[in-house]
């Protein structure tokens, strides 16, 4: 006997409610990739000429590059730190006992709760206290100190599931602590390691508000567009857009594949 | 020759006194295990050896040296682990091979070494395999090949056979008897398991509440128990209310029987242990009347039940033969010999 499939209302109305959803995601992505390959200067529909013009006019675009390079350096500075800091710190966190762990664990992770704008303000207030300028320099502190909670969060998790034993053996058969962790340890949280690192790029590169209270002269990308959005938008914002777009999307899927594959083993 | 020396540790978790005045030498060469139901202080003893806890107070001397302060990657001892513990981002070579290359030993005597522990452990033509493609029993192989390549003085067991299925159990329980006459070496073995404890050990020690109860071979314990939780602790036992009536004397069920000699205060109860295969069954005479109310056949022997006037229902085994020669409900009377019961109060 086959059974018919049945729609209920509730499932319809679910699927709707999920189509729009990713509509309202995705369609203006799309609109902005469409527009950047617009050759008018005005933003308008339909698409007369499709040209890499705007590419050309961004590439000539040497604050912008300048703005791509501080980002770069600031993402790639701030994850160094957040990572040499936050791993070894998930690892104790998930080792040792001591009693204020809870709260200590809570402070790390609560700036991933704060919204960004608390979160810069108060940086912007404290760092002249400390006599730390707004500068670049700020930005990288500013930028590491959420990215720890990052780093932080998603290493406990993986220590966690960690078999302790593990460890124990690598002692056992006469490995230093040092030595345990390098030919131990690091290899199985290897995946998450690289996607916390992957996924702590993409937010520092993104970033906006802790970097627009700590910036002064140099700077970051997105800050740089936001700049640009003053002068209305123009087609050289969506051509940047796409690129950075295309960038993130990149790591984040590079992200999920790996901590997958490393699920599996 | 006393290879380890265990002087009165203590350890405590909290205000629980998990290791309690824990004293033991353990003989060159010799299988010792530590038996003892779950909570009784085993694993942490093996694992104050193996350098994963730090005893309270106390010594623990291997070869006469005292290495209690020493990290675990300092003792010349290595561990199987319950479950294995194999690294599973190496192959089965590179897990065996990982305490030589700790050991900084040149490449060539690490694949000799490797090659030896394959053989020896039965897996040649698994070596580049990864330790999550093996079978329970071959992992558990692999975590014995892993230990002994390093060459340790002692090699230690924490509960390694719990999570095989009883049959695997069983195989390896032998396998693991051979290794250890094959290496000669000294293993140090923890379970809850009085069976594979008394199989496999040359002396067992026995440990209840975080105190040594008893230590001694396998027979001694059996046969001899020093203490009433040894006593009922292993093997099937009936144990008979009393009071003791002199040093030898003692009235059980309202008869006096013969007890071991001992100095309990007279008048105080006592229980007196008795293994079903030393009660005897007589149609005609003996020390306690009953009737026997049911019949088990296991077997090699043969068992039966004996209601006693008290209630107590008392187990006697006899060997087996094709026809039991008791039916249920005749009137039977029991009798054990007075030197191999165990009189406790």
């Amino acid at each position: 006997m086959v059974r018919k499939q049945k729609y209920s209302f509730w499932g319809v109305l679910l699927t709707i409610a999920a189509a729009m959803a990713f509509c309202f995601l995705y369609a203006p992505l799309l609109i902005i990739i469409l527009y950047s390959f617009n050759d008018a200067s005005v933003a308008s529909f339909p698409i007369e000429k499709f040209s890499l013009k705007w590419y050309h006019v961004m590439w000539e675009n040497e604050s912008l590059f300048e703005a791509m390079h501080n980002s770069i350096w600031v993402a790639i500075t701030s994850t160094t730190l957040a990572v040499l800091i936050g791993v070894p710190a998930a690892y104790a966190l998930n080792k040792y006992e001591y009693f204020f762990k809870e709260t200590l664990k809570k402070i790390i992770l609560t700036p991933i709760t704060l919204p960004g704008i608390i979160t810069g303000v108060a940086m912007l207030s404290f760092y002249p206290l400390i006599g730390l300028n707004i500068s670049l320099t700020a930005v990288i502190i500013g930028h590491t100190t959420f990215l720890l909670a990052i780093v932080v969060s998603l290493m406990l998790n993986r220590f966690m599931q960690l078999d302790p034993f593990l460890e124990q053996a690598a002692f056992d058969l006469g490995a230093t602590p040092i030595s345990a962790f390098f030919h131990v340890i690091l290899p199985n949280i290897r995946m998450a390691l690289i996607g916390a690192i992957l996924l702590c790029l993409v937010l520092s590169m993104d970033e906006i508000p802790v970097s627009y209270f700590l910036t002064a002269r140099d700077n970051t990308l997105p800050m740089e567009i936001y700049g640009m959005m003053r002068r209305g938008v123009t087609p050289e914002v969506n051509a940047i857009s796409t690129l950075v777009f295309l960038f993130s999307s990149a790591t984040i899927l590079l992200a999920i594949w790996l901590s997958d594959r490393d699920r599996q083993n | 020759m006393t290879i380890l020396e265990l002087d009165q540790l203590d350890k405590y978790y909290g205000t629980n006194h998990v290791v309690n005045n824990l004293s033991l030498t353990i003989t060159e060469g010799e299988f010792l295990t530590i038996l003892g139901p779950s909570g009784c202080g085993k694993t942490t003893t093996l694992r104050m050896i193996g350098g994963f806890e730090a005893p309270a107070h106390g010594r623990i001397l291997l070869k006469g040296i005292d290495i209690s302060s020493l990290p675990p990657y300092k003792r010349n001892v290595n561990t199987v682990f319950q479950q294995y513990a194999l690294f599973p981002h190496m192959t089965v070579s590179e897990n065996i091979a990982f305490g030589l290359h700790q050991q900084k030993k040149d490449k060539a005597a690490i694949a000799r070494r490797v090659g030896e522990m394959l053989e020896m452990v039965r897996l040649k033509g698994c070596e580049s395999r990864k330790p999550q493609e093996l079978s329970g029993g071959e992992q558990q192989r692999v975590a014995i090949a892993r230990a002994v390549a390093c060459d340790p003085d002692i090699l230690l067991f924490d509960e390694p056979l719990g999570s095989l299925d009883l049959k695997l159990r069983k195989q390896m329980q032998t396998e693991l008897k051979n290794l250890h006459r094959e290496l000669g070496k000294t293993f140090v073995y923890v379970t809850h398991d009085q069976e594979e404890a008394l199989t496999m050990s040359d002396r067992i020690a026995v440990m209840n509440g975080g105190v040594l109860e008893q230590l001694s071979t396998s027979e001694e314990l059996y046969y001899y128990p020093q203490t009433k939780f040894v006593a009922d602790f292993i093997g099937e036992t009936n144990i008979l209310e009393g009071k003791a009536m002199s040093a030898d004397l003692a009235e059980i069920q309202g008869v006096i029987v013969p007890v071991p000699v001992n100095n309990y205060p007279v008048g105080c109860d006592v229980q007196l242990f008795i293994r079903p295969e030393h009660i005897s069954i007589s149609p005609k005479a003996g020390r306690l009347k009953g009737i026997i109310s049911d019949m088990i056949f296991v077997g090699t022997n043969r068992k039966y039940i004996i209601e006693i006037p008290s209630g107590q229902r008392i187990i006697a085994a006899e060997t087996t033969l094709h026809i039991p020669i008791y039916a249920l409900g005749q009137e039977v009377w029991i009798d054990w010999n007075p030197g191999k019961a165990s009189l406790f109060w």
